[in-house]
């Protein structure tokens, strides 16, 4: 019912720009093209969505992209609060650039930092976009990308693993 | 020719400046302080709930726990950072110490005029004076440190030696002003009645100027372990923690000499007359016991209080105690127009 | 500070190596005090507050009233200079590694270790993280405690253990005697655990 509530209001704000929806059993995201990310989370804001919760990156390597979904809610307003709307843009592997949002929501900075040591994203106009939590040498192996392969357990496998 | 001996062994041990320096101010605070840091920490765990140390001695209740912990920073590896002031870092530890246990060589611990280490006449005074001295050389083992903290520390408790230390003197002075004498043996034979009874109010600022002198409990500003990490002390290791530590402890000693002298009634119960045991060896062991139970009521403070901040000690000190210690010695100069003592 | 009195207006400090050197020879060889400093350190093993993971949760109960490890004469101490145990509390990340390496090099030898906790061991769930280290890569551990987190009585079990290691293997007056601990090679980190920070 909220989030219902949250998703109409959200399509309201977001009229002109054109968007895709990703939805399932309790959550609901707007993907945008990225020149329209800016405007829309602005837009966004306007609507009643004042803070952002989380940053989640995924890294499909299947499809060679990144998708970068800001989880958007609202303390001020009461129906909002009790729904958690998702914006967020998809961008290529191989040159991953993202305009920032911290400007129009603050608490993404080091959020938006922990996602560029972890997945070498780059937010253009970053104010201070340098390592949080990593050491610079395992900070450039980009660690949580798919391409970074972690030490196997060692069990004796029967067949090889498929895949 | 045995008994010529043994009288000159005992001559050498009981001339008043050795027995009352070496004795009572080094063996016997050592004793002492070992003592008090064994029951302070004792106290504290019987207020949590916990047994304290037990396990190295069951039988003696963990008494030789401080000797362990004395034994282990004497043989443990003092490290002299590169950074470090090198001759002020060795030495302003020795020095405090040293100078922390010197008053007790000049005060009177018996009314026979034989065993007086110095002429009394002006003893408070000299007595007074020299335990001004010892913070400074706080504040010297800070500096040498080159350290941040100790830097903090160091003058933190530059801070507090400006609100305890006219504090102090006033409030022991009241005594004096009280006999109309600087001698303190003429104060300790003056007290028909302890003086504690006649002045609570100066004992209770004096009370509170040697917590805040020896960083008792609510006022532990200068090492306070969560801000500071151990304040002057931070680069200090091994036997030069240790003397730093025990420096605290011999001042709270010589104090509390001090304030058993002037407060307790000294030697009080007891006479002193002819002779080495009558005369000397009994009322200083009186004068000491009675400082040793004032250590333990000073120690007890660490399980009972939190700390205050800087600013609320020094504003503590200054509005409250100071009028406190005024009050103290116009109370004094009042039972000196009645001639009570 | 070298000769004495040779470096003008230094007499007084002298040399500090020299004499120091000539006072543990007296203390030693010939008074013997090799068994009181046994003794001394095992029950004056004071760790240093450094956490470095979630099982310092359990150090802090093994020190709070129910289990008391004071009454081993173990009391936690704040600066590293005056503390001769650490206490590894769980995994070690490769920043903590550094802060690991570095107060250990502060504390004053003898100085033991005790690593506590399935990850201390050998990394625990974390095992294949490309962000721990191995406490025993960096630093000489003498006792290790299983669990996850381990209880308070096995914190305090493993006190007792290293009373006795140190006791029965005289390793602290050894120590004393040989300058390095009899028993164990000097570990020396294979990568510099703070060259993230030196840059």
């Amino acid at each position: 019912m909220s989030l219902d509530q949250a998703r109409r209001i959200a399509e309201e704000a977001l009229s002109g720009i054109e968007y895709r929806v990703d939805e399932g059993k309790g959550f609901i995201e707007f993907i945008v093209a990225k020149e329209n990310l800016v405007e829309a989370a602005s837009r966004l804001k306007k609507a009643g969505f004042d803070h952002v919760k989380s940053l989640t990156v995924v890294d499909y390597k299947a499809e060679d992209k990144f998708k970068i979904v800001y989880h958007a809610s609202s303390y001020l307003n009461e129906d909002l609060a009790k729904a958690i709307v998702g914006i967020g843009t998809e961008v290529p592997r191989s040159n991953p650039k993202v305009p920032t949002l911290v400007y129009v929501w603050r608490s993404v900075e080091f959020q938006e930092r922990e996602v560029f040591e972890f997945f070498g994203i780059e937010f253009e106009d970053h104010p201070d976009l340098r390592l949080l939590l990593l050491a610079p040498q395992i900070a450039e192996k980009k660690p949580l990308r798919k391409d970074f392969i972690v030490k196997e357990e060692p069990i004796i496998r029967t067949k090889p693993p498929t895949g | 020719m045995m008994a010529g001996i043994i009288d000159l062994i005992l001559s050498i041990i009981f001339y008043p400046p050795i027995y009352q320096l070496v004795l009572v101010g080094l063996t016997g605070a050592l004793v002492v302080v070992i003592f008090i840091i064994w029951f302070e920490r004792k106290a504290t765990a019987r207020v949590q709930r916990r047994l304290g140390p037990y396990h190295i001695s069951p039988r003696l209740a963990g008494l030789p726990q401080l000797v362990a912990d004395l034994i282990r920073y004497a043989f443990q590896e003092v490290i002299i950072p590169k950074t470090v002031d090198k001759e002020l870092f060795v030495l302003a530890p020795i020095v405090a110490t040293v100078l922390s246990i010197l008053p007790i060589a000049v005060v009177p611990l018996t009314s026979n005029p034989a065993y007086w280490p110095i002429p009394m006449d002006y003893s408070m005074l000299v007595a007074l004076a020299l335990t001004t001295v010892s913070p400074i050389f706080l504040i010297v083992a800070g500096w040498a440190s080159n350290n941040k903290f100790s830097i903090i520390g160091g003058v933190r408790e530059a801070f507090v030696i400006t609100a305890y230390e006219l504090i102090a003197i006033m409030s022991i002075l009241s005594a004096s002003a009280a006999v109309l004498s600087f001698n303190l043996v003429d104060i300790v034979e003056a007290q028909r009645i302890w003086y504690i009874l006649l002045n609570p109010i100066a004992f209770l600022a004096a009370f509170l100027a040697v917590l805040m002198a020896t960083s008792g409990f609510p006022f532990e500003i200068p090492e306070s372990e969560n801000e500071v990490v151990a304040g002057p002390f931070t680069e200090y290791s091994g036997l030069l923690y240790g003397l730093n530590m025990g420096a605290a402890y011999m001042k709270r000693f010589a104090f509390s000499i001090l304030i058993a002298l002037v407060f307790l009634g000294g030697w009080s119960p007891f006479t002193p007359g002819e002779g080495i045991l009558s005369g000397y060896l009994i009322p200083s062991l009186i004068v000491v016991a009675k400082a040793t139970i004032l250590m333990m009521i000073f120690s007890l403070t660490r399980s009972i209080y939190g700390r205050f901040r800087l600013d609320q000690a020094l504003e503590g000190a200054w509005r409250l105690v100071f009028p406190m210690a005024v009050l103290g010695f116009g109370l004094a100069l009042l039972e000196a127009y009645l001639g009570v003592m | 500070m070298e000769g004495n009195g040779g470096n003008g207006g230094r007499v007084y400090v002298g040399n500090l190596d020299k004499s120091a050197k000539r006072a543990k020879q007296l203390v030693m060889g010939k008074l013997r005090m090799g068994k009181a400093v046994d003794w001394a350190t095992a029950f004056s093993l004071w760790p240093v507050h450094l956490t470095t993971s979630c099982c310092g949760c359990e150090f802090a109960a093994t020190w709070s009233p129910r289990f008391d490890a004071e009454q081993h004469g173990a009391l936690p101490w704040v600066g590293a200079r005056q503390t001769n145990m650490i206490l590894i509390e769980g995994t070690v990340t490769k920043k903590m590694a550094c802060a690991v390496r570095v107060t250990w090099e502060q504390m004053p030898s003898p100085k033991f270790a005790i690593a506590m906790g399935a990850c201390a061991i050998d990394g625990g769930i974390f095992y294949n993280s490309y962000n721990i280290v191995r406490p025993w890569e960096i630093i000489p551990v003498d006792v290790y405690i299983p669990g996850c987190p381990p209880r308070p009585e096995a914190v305090a079990r493993a006190i007792i253990e290293l009373q006795r290691k140190i006791r029965k293997q005289r390793v602290a007056s050894k120590w004393i005697e040989e300058g390095w601990r009899p028993d164990r090679e000097y570990v020396k980190p294979k990568e510099d655990p703070c060259s993230w920070w030196r840059g």
